[in-house]
């Protein structure tokens, strides 16, 4: 058995909550909210709080899918629960998809530091020093990974909220604050969808789930939780101030609106003027933590498709996603078609994928339920909670 | 790998990611290039329809100012380059030809633009500009019909002609009016339906050659229409909140008011689909003098209901004339798109509706008075 527990030290509820909100915290934010407000204009603030009700539902449903076999990842399990072959396409596709979500990262962080902050350096040593800093992220383990994301992470975000409050002082039109009434829904849906991308990441909790602490789980379910309502929270508080900065009409014609308006803070007086630059410059951070839990989770499904049980290969399978990642993100010349990747397949796939395999898991659960009880037992047996975990 | 292979590794790796992404790529030091802190925009020849100007302190200049020796008069603080062609990155490639530096375009603090520069153009250039991305969207922006004096007149503060004019614009509480507009706030405006943009306008006193900041310019879209006189400026500055120390006089009882400056909500409403727009000022000023020495409270309401009264007249007359002139600086048509979507999207062209909107000024105003100690 490919045991999740063998791969200790497994990680607390907190740093399982880090982890899944580090895995799409970063996504899309640099153009948040264009999509929405192209589409929906000043609707958008709805088209939000849709797509946060249905990440909310998705993700009850991956961990309902995942507490049938806590013990086990998904991708081992499914095998023997959906029969091999389904078991090895979804393995498949899993892998490629979070190496894709990686490479859209990639493409679009680079192009935005090429273009806004460092026009001298050319593409590739950018490319390449964000490869190199999320595997050197990753390359120590899980709760090596989970404990920088807390570290560096955390205050990232903290600061990140102050500055936004900073950037409140912006603002030019109070009236845009409030949510308007007189929706249209097609638009609102159309924007919705399109904006979808940015809670697209929180899949990573399907393969995390067996890592964490047995005694840990239902409190890293409800840290997973916080951490959406807390983005959905801050993510609104940008959309608002943006939207009351800028208005409707000149958010859709913003390259990153996000970034745009954060380069807009400054601070007369302070040694660093320009502070708003500086935050975006820690989003780095944010970035490299995504690609690292990304690159984290490849190589935990490529060892449970390859039936590679040992815990040292980590890092073998690490090296490779890597330069997977690396080699494909080269291969995309600039950001409009990373954008394009992301319209075209990733959010119709990444949907389709969060709904549907869930919902299929727990349904055949359902009826193999034998199946279901045997897997479970049999994992178990090797992980009596807390005591093989010092 | 053993433990020293390892630590080596690591240390190789956290050295290697400092350096790539340090921004020296390419060494070229920030004090080895030429920082633009100006650019203006004017009109060229037909075959070039842009001239461009492109501003950077001289070396000297920036060693003398960074070690707070102020600006001497030997050596010229500025130079300039100029370019023109069809699009910014011409008239950039034809400045860089001229100077054997790095024209660095990520340190721009001040716009000028000429007042008769052709929108068409304008609205090219202003995409342009939003597209360099070294630049953040926050220098000023300032019209003039003198553009070459404005950036050469002697300032009474003994620096940089930008400096001048960007510390004048983000000091929101140090002019009349807080006038100050952003590049950002300006290609807003310019894109938003319904609210036609407006810039500071700068003069050059024939006399003295000195600046004078105090007026303000007004656009249809991006067509420059007029510039309102001072008094006017500071019935604008009222309109739209950004008065800081406005003064008025009323010679019935030789009152003086000073220091008016408050707040300005703008409403929209339709009535029997007629457009209805409002202005609440909410004002605070002091009292400078009147022609007795003491005042009781009523006496001192009946000044503050007098001074309303004129300073909404006044505010009124302002709002006639963008009507006449079809301008519409304060965006009623953006508030009426926000507050009743439906109602604008019946409308065509704004312009053919914004004169026929009713205007209705209430100034509240509150008057502070020091009293007349001896």
């Amino acid at each position: 058995m490919n045991n999740a527990s063998k791969r200790l030290p497994r990680i607390s509820g907190l740093q399982f909550g880090t982890m899944v909100t580090a895995g799409y915290m970063a996504m899309g934010v640099f153009y948040f909210p264009r999509e929405l407000v192209t589409a929906a204009g000043r609707d958008g603030i709805w088209g939000l709080w849709v797509d946060g009700l249905v990440t909310f539902a998705l993700m009850g449903l991956s961990f309902k899918m995942s507490r049938m076999v806590p013990n086990e990842t998904f991708g081992q399990f499914s095998s023997q629960l959906l029969s091999k072959p389904v078991g090895v396409v979804l393995g498949l596709v899993t892998i490629v998809y979070h190496l894709l979500l990686a490479v859209v990262m990639v493409t679009q962080f680079t192009w935005l530091t090429n273009n806004d902050f460092l026009p001298d350096t050319p593409v590739w040593v950018i490319k390449t020093s964000l490869v190199i800093a999320s595997l050197y992220m990753a390359w120590f383990g899980t709760a090596t990974l989970a404990r920088v994301l807390q570290a560096g992470y955390i205050p990232m975000v903290a600061l990140s909220v102050l500055t936004l409050a900073l950037a409140g002082t912006l603002i030019r039109h109070p009236v845009l604050l409030v949510p308007p009434v007189n929706m249209q829904v097609i638009p609102l849906l159309q924007g919705s969808y399109r904006q979808y991308f940015i809670f697209l990441g929180f899949e990573v909790s399907i393969t995390l789930y067996p890592f964490i602490r047995n005694e840990d789980r239902r409190v890293g379910e409800r840290y997973a939780y916080g951490g959406l309502a807390l983005m959905i929270g801050i993510l609104t508080v940008m959309y608002e101030v943006c939207m009351a900065t800028f208005g409707p009409a000149y958010i859709p014609l913003l390259r990153w609106p996000m970034v745009t308006l954060m380069r807009t803070v400054e601070i007369s007086g302070f040694f660093i003027d320009k502070w708003g630059s500086l935050v975006i410059v820690l989003w780095t951070v944010a970035v490299l933590g995504f690609m690292a839990v990304r690159l984290w989770c490849t190589a935990h499904d490529l060892a449970g498709l390859l039936f590679i049980r040992s815990v040292g290969s980590y890092r073998y399978l690490l090296l490779p996603s890597a330069v997977a990642v690396w080699i494909v993100a080269m291969l995309v010349p600039n950001a409009a078609v990373s954008d394009y990747m992301t319209e075209q397949y990733l959010v119709p796939t990444g949907l389709l994928y969060l709904s549907t395999i869930p919902l299929i898991t727990i349904t055949v659960g359902l009826i193999r339920k034998k199946t279901v009880r045997d897997l479970r037992v049999g994992t178990e047996a090797q992980s009596t909670p807390g005591s093989s975990l010092e | 790998m053993t433990n020293p292979m390892r630590r080596f590794f690591q240390v190789l790796a956290v050295i290697g990611l400092l350096l790539s992404l340090s921004g020296c790529w390419g060494n070229r030091p920030v004090d080895e290039r030429d920082m633009v802190f100006t650019i203006d925009m004017a009109n060229g020849s037909p075959k070039a329809p842009l001239k461009m100007l492109f501003q950077f302190p001289t070396p000297a200049a920036l060693i003398d100012y960074s070690a707070h020796k102020g600006l001497s008069s030997k050596n010229a603080p500025v130079a300039d380059v100029t370019g023109s062609g069809q699009t910014v990155a011409q008239c950039f490639n034809q400045g860089q030809a001229q100077v054997a530096r790095d024209l660095y375009l990520g340190q721009i603090q001040l716009v000028e633009v000429a007042s008769n520069l052709k929108p068409q153009i304008f609205s090219q250039a202003l995409l342009a500009l939003t597209r360099i991305g070294t630049m953040d969207m926050t220098p000023f922006v300032f019209v003039t019909k003198d553009l070459t004096t404005a950036m050469r007149a002697q300032t009474p503060q003994a620096q940089f002609p930008t400096l001048y004019y960007s510390s004048l614009y983000s000091c929101t509480h140090c002019a009349t009016d807080n006038l100050g507009v952003r590049l950002w706030q300006f290609a807003a405006e310019d894109q938003t339906p319904g609210v036609d943009p407006h810039l500071p306008y700068v003069s050059i006193d024939p006399a003295a050659q000195t600046i004078v900041t105090d007026r303000v310019g007004l656009y249809r879209h991006l067509q420059f229409v007029t510039a309102l006189s001072p008094q006017q400026t500071q019935d604008f500055g009222l309109l739209k909140g950004l008065a800081n120390k406005v003064s008025v006089f009323i010679p019935q009882g030789q009152i003086s008011l000073r220091s008016i400056h408050g707040s300005a909500h703008l409403r929209t409403a339709v009535v029997h689909g007629k457009v209805q727009a409002t202005f609440l000022l909410n004002l605070s000023s002091t009292l400078a003098g009147t022609a007795t020495v003491t005042h009781t409270p009523a006496g001192n309401a009946a000044i503050a209901a007098e001074a309303s009264k004129v300073l909404a007249q006044n505010c009124l007359r302002l709002l006639k004339y963008t009507q006449a002139k079809d301008v519409d600086p304060w965006g009623v048509g953006r508030m009426l798109d926000w507050q009743h979507p439906n109602t604008f999207l019946k409308f065509r062209h704004w312009h053919q509706e914004y004169p026929k909107v009713t205007m209705t000024v209430h100034v509240k105003l509150h008057v502070y008075k020091l009293g007349n100690i001896k």
